[in-house]
């Protein structure tokens, strides 16, 4: 059967056409190499990701390179390619992944790691690294996880360890002598290992104490003891995506992107991103400016998004929306901010933004109480948290959502009555101050996930909160948010759990991944696909027990899984956050002075 | 108020845009290339579009057409010029000055179908079975109605015209006109599945591939004539 009977008889077809406006289509040469990107999960979910657009644009602006793209066939699809043995393809030409001389995989969320077996496997390439020939795609993989590559390290060949831009074209460099045949793939795998930012997992072996505790990594060949982390140093000049593929399918963010700035100076205690991106780099007004016309008259988006980790912060944020909705407005463009923060919020932005579209409003006071957000050093006070529902009742909104995490360090029943406080807090006020013409009713919307303990965040060495703890609490705020007012969604503790153990594992999880995904286990991350039971008895079948990596308690001069990436951090920086943090006591944004994190020292020379 | 009428052409791949996608493509492209738009009114404005006769996901069309509001004249030429993704051509464009939406009129569509079967056919006497098909006293088949529930629909007098084009081993191509408007409308799909049906081989039928060829109007004299002949004077 072709592809195309394949699509007559599947949900939303458009998924897997490819074809949409600003993609490419390349002559296929003897030395153009074919890149395909892949997004271990659905496409809506994949084309809302910056990373691919700006990964797409950059190596299609490459002369030999032709970048593609596949992501995870929803399961009517999947099952209809085994049927008819028709195997993974990418949606540019249709063709076959495994004819690929690279496949580079994004890993934004642990629990897509067995949709990444799912696509080899689908693609007719072998799982493991050891066992693909020379013919075989070359499997590389970057993004967030892979500053804890070790879970899926027996996969990968190359991991790339930062921000890809400048590291992917140099490793053109070592690639193209291997696509020549000058050069093995053995003698390519060492010189891309020596190239900074890059991980080859298999020159590295790790090894364990008796207890299973690991020791550290043994080199096999010539390579670097550690792999510090890539950044644009110069990021308004740096590469900055011009144009953007325009998705037909309602993909999740389906609107232009624009980064102002990467890096985030607030050190909140929990958050990966914060010390990962680090160090804080903005682009210029008049760079971000022109950079939306380019976007805006080359795709027709009518919504334009200011990403950022706390775009709130972005040094020129007011000035900015006016001229931005000043420009914009006749044309019906709206603008929106996400990772609004309760302790920036400018009421004059909001105000502009509301000008041509009033957009939902969603707030993270993250904890219940000012000592357990002096804990993980989130800067909001009930004074925020009241200006800011006095503000935005008295503009006319009528709901808003606030999200908290359970299960952080140091946590009590009296942080998890400080939630439902916030909460009635925001009725009460809204009774208060609403408009004359206000006739509907206020509705509070509480979201709680569950705390996964990060890799390079001062909580790296804490234990976990356990499936039955994370329920206990969830059961407790029931009985707590009881206000008609209230609405109180959760996120799943089992999953968030799971997650855990891959967020901070080693190297003995790749069997672990494989098991589970031999037995069925795919799309993780969905609720209705996810399969809890399975994956139990994958981690028994492997003799690994899950609270090893999850509710143990680590010990300071633990060598720990990731400790093979420098990420710029220090560790000591990081000891005395977490000691700061079981004190309760806060930490400065480091605009205002520099918090000794080490990252000027270690890979910048000079000041941020 | 303008109104520039497009027909273009809905084939190959992006017969499986849905009618959503198509609509939201078409804005974006007449965004980023400054057509200038009339929006609605009210908290969150959209370009005043109209289709006609949405088609069904995996259909493909020779002639579709739509209706956009502009603010001020632009240039056929640079209407004619826009490019659309591989597979969506646009092959006229006019200004029409209707108070009636030029599909208020739309009483047909002709459709080719391909019909691919699990076993051989060719030697089954397709023909006269189509002949005995549409002399039946009655044949029905179960629809959903507007308000959820089955129900029971006569599609004889539906049919205006049902013949063989082409006839091989698996393969059938039949060509079909059918009623398709407001006063309601038989899926080409529904036809197939319901003549094979009708001798007990609804099971062997493997896909169906239709093509929507015309969309036709009733004239006065009860000839069904292109709905592309009205122009302007309706």
């Amino acid at each position: 059967m072709n592809l195309e009977a394949l699509l007559h008889q599947v949900e939303k077809p458009s998924r897997y056409i490819g074809g949409e406006i600003n993609t490419f289509s390349k002559e296929i040469g003897d030395d153009t190499i074919r890149f395909c990107f892949a997004f271990p999960d659905v496409y809506e979910v994949g084309m809302s990701h910056l990373g691919m657009q700006i990964i797409y644009s950059l190596l299609n602006q490459q002369k030999d390179v032709f970048c593609e793209r596949t992501f995870s066939p929803w399961p009517d699809m999947e099952a209809l390619m085994r049927e008819n043995h028709y195997k993974l393809f990418s949606l540019e030409t249709k063709s076959s992944i495994g004819d690929m001389d690279i496949l580079g995989f994004t890993l934004q969320y642990e629990l897509s790691y067995t949709n990444i077996l799912n696509m080899l496997n689908l693609s007719g390439i072998s799982l493991y690294s050891k066992d693909r020939h020379d013919r075989e795609p070359l499997i590389i993989a970057g993004g967030p996880c892979a500053y804890n590559p070790e879970p899926i390290a027996d996969f990968v060949d190359i991991f790339f360890i930062g921000e890809a831009e400048e590291v992917l074209l140099e490793f053109l460099e070592v690639y193209r002598p291997y696509k020549s045949g000058q050069i093995s793939k053995n003698e390519m795998l060492l010189k891309a290992a020596n190239i900074p930012g890059l991980y080859v997992p298999k020159f590295y072996q790790p090894t364990y104490d008796e207890s299973g505790i690991l020791l550290g990594y043994q080199r096999t060949e010539a390579v670097p003891e550690k792999i510090s982390k890539r950044f644009i140093r110069n990021f308004d000049e740096g590469f900055t995506l011009e144009t953007m593929i325009v998705p037909f399918a309602d993909i999740v963010h389906d609107r232009a992107m624009i980064e102002l700035f990467r890096g985030c100076t607030k050190g909140c205690r929990f958050c990966q991103a914060g010390m990962l991106y680090r160090p804080i780099r903005e682009r210029k007004p008049e760079t971000v400016i022109n950079t939306i016309d380019k976007i805006l008259s080359s795709t027709g988006f009518e919504e334009i998004s200011l990403t950022s980790l706390s775009t709130m912060d972005y040094s020129k944020i007011g000035p900015l929306v006016t001229d931005l909705v000043e420009k914009y407005e006749k044309e019906n463009i709206s603008l929106s901010l996400p990772s609004l923060r309760l302790d920036s919020f400018s009421i004059d932005v909001v105000k502009e933004i509301q000008k041509v579209k009033k957009t939902g409003l969603t707030f993270a006071p993250e904890a219940g109480t000012q000592r357990l957000r002096d804990v993980i050093n989130k800067g909001v006070t009930e004074a925020n948290i009241l200006d800011t529902y006095k503000n935005i009742f008295s503009l006319g909104w009528h709901r808003v959502k606030l999200y908290f995490m359970i299960g952080l360090p140091t946590e009590t029943t009296e942080d998890l009555d400080g939630i439902s406080e916030i909460a009635n807090l925001g009725t009460f006020t809204f009774k208060q101050v609403k408009p004359e013409y206000m006739k509907k009713s206020v509705q509070v919307t509480v979201s709680t996930s569950c705390f996964v303990p990060k890799p390079f965040t001062p909580f790296q060495w804490m234990a976990q909160e356990t499936v039955d703890g994370f329920y206990s609490k969830i059961n407790h705020l029931k009985t707590k948010l009881l206000n008609k007012k209230v609405v109180y969604n959760y996120h799943d503790p089992v999953t968030s759990v799971l997650e855990g153990v891959f967020a901070r594992g080693d190297r003995r999880l790749s069997k672990v991944i494989e098991t589970a995904y031999f037995k069925g286990c795919k799309f993780d991350g969905w609720a209705e696909f996810f399969k809890p039971k399975l994956w139990d008895e994958a981690l028994k079948e492997c003799g690994i027990d899950p609270d090893f990596y999850t509710s143990r308690e680590r010990s300071f001069d633990e060598f720990l899984p990731w400790d093979i990436i420098d990420a710029g951090i220090n560790k000591q920086y990081l000891i005395s956050e977490y000691q700061k943090a079981l004190n309760a006591d806060s930490t400065a944004d480091c605009r205002d002075g520099c918090t000794g994190c080490g990252l000027n020292v270690n890979l910048i020379g000079g000041p941020c | 108020m303008l109104t520039l009428r497009l027909v273009y052409t809905k084939e190959n791949y992006m017969k499986f845009l849905s009618h959503l996608e198509l609509m939201k493509l078409f804005e974006r492209i007449f965004r980023f290339h400054q057509l200038p738009l009339k929006y609605s009114e009210g908290f969150n404005p959209i370009p005043k579009m109209t289709f006609a006769a949405p088609l069904s996901v995996g259909y493909s069309s020779l002639r579709e057409v739509m209706e956009v509001q502009l603010s001020e004249q632009l240039p056929l030429e640079r209407v004619l010029a826009i490019q659309f993704p591989s597979g969506i051509k646009i092959i006229d464009a006019s200004y029409v000055n209707t108070k009636k939406s030029l599909m208020a009129h739309l009483s047909h569509a002709e459709y080719l179908i391909k019909v691919d079967m699990k076993k051989n056919i060719e030697q089954l006497p397709l023909k006269e079975w189509i002949e005995k098909f549409l002399n039946a006293e009655t044949v029905t088949i179960e629809k959903k109605g507007k308000n959820g529930k089955m129900r029971s629909l006569e599609i004889l007098p539906l049919i205006n015209r049902y013949e063989i084009v082409y006839q091989g081993e698996t393969e059938t191509i039949f060509r079909a006109v059918l009623q398709s408007g407001s006063q309601g409308s038989l899926n080409p799909e529904a036809l197939i599945e319901a003549f094979f049906g009708f001798y007990q081989m609804a099971h062997e039928i493997q896909t169906i591939q239709v093509e929507r060829r015309l969309l036709l109007f009733t004239d006065s004299d009860g000839q069904l004539k292109d709905i592309f002949s009205l122009k302007d004077d309706v």
